[in-house]
């Protein structure tokens, strides 16, 4: 398969595993139709928009919207920002035999009020990432 | 006889007296559940199609980026219930995609509909 969906995959295999989902934060990726009425969610979208060291790597940035419930302070988007870094920050993720996704350090932005939904509130994470695609 | 059920009787009333120009369309709604991220796939529920009588209120093609097709349909409330966003509806033997909801009561629903041109 190309370098794109191997990264996708080595993502995905994050917001799948067990200890992940033992986090209980509903998780969702873009350009998915988000149902319910859920009190707090994050939303991934993977921006590889970077070079590569070779012609089947690339780099870019994992971007993650923090929804978490509007009034209650920014304690909660914090907390989900901090979840995210334990379980995304420095690791290395490797779904198949043609490459490994290595994450580095994360930031976190506050966005404010959604602007479809003011009853969330919206914090944006992202972390940086190679893929490097084994030749 | 309750004024909701009045005012739901007559639109009935209503939308027969339209005859031909209010359309069969079928709406075909489906609960999306969640998104498996081990095989990339969406978790949705079985699909269940309505069939109800539609007026098209606006139609349009546009040609700015490339050609869509959009259009705007009003519909009783109580024939269909609740409608998400891309779900699809059948209409002129046409698929076409649900996009924003322009108005929404209680007993009159008007959608915009979208397709590729």
């Amino acid at each position: 398969m190309g370098k794109y969906i191997n990264l996708e995959d080595d993502v995905f295999s994050v917001f799948a595993s067990n200890a992940w989902k033992a986090e209980k934060i509903p998780t969702y990726p873009t350009n998915f139709l988000i149902t319910g009425n859920l009190k707090e969610f994050i939303r991934v979208s993977i921006i590889p928009s970077g070079v590569g060291v070779n012609r089947i790597s690339v780099s870019g940035l994992v971007i993650i919207d923090i929804f978490a419930a509007a009034g209650e302070s920014s304690k909660r988007n914090f907390l989900i920002a901090d979840t995210l870094d334990r379980h995304l920050v420095n690791r290395v993720f490797t779904t198949s035999d043609s490459g490994s996704t290595q994450f580095l350090g994360s930031t976190l932005s506050i966005v404010g009020f959604d602007k479809h939904n003011p009853s969330l509130f919206r914090a944006s994470y992202s972390i940086p990432f190679n893929f490097f695609g084994v030749l | 006889m309750g004024l909701h059920k009045t005012v739901d009787t007559n639109l009935s009333k209503a939308f027969r007296s339209l005859k031909d120009l209010a359309l069969v369309a079928t709406f075909n709604k489906k609960t999306i559940t969640s998104f498996d991220f081990s095989r990339s796939v969406v978790k949705s529920t079985a699909s269940e199609e309505v069939t109800a009588k539609v007026v098209i209120i606006h139609s349009a093609k546009t040609a700015e980026d490339r050609n869509v097709k959009q259009m705007q349909i009003m519909f009783k409330m109580t024939d269909v219930g609740d409608l998400l966003l891309f779900e699809t509806v059948t209409l002129l033997d046409e698929v076409w995609k649900i996009g924003r909801h322009v108005k929404s009561d209680r007993f009159i629903n008007i959608i915009e509909l979208f397709k590729e041109g």
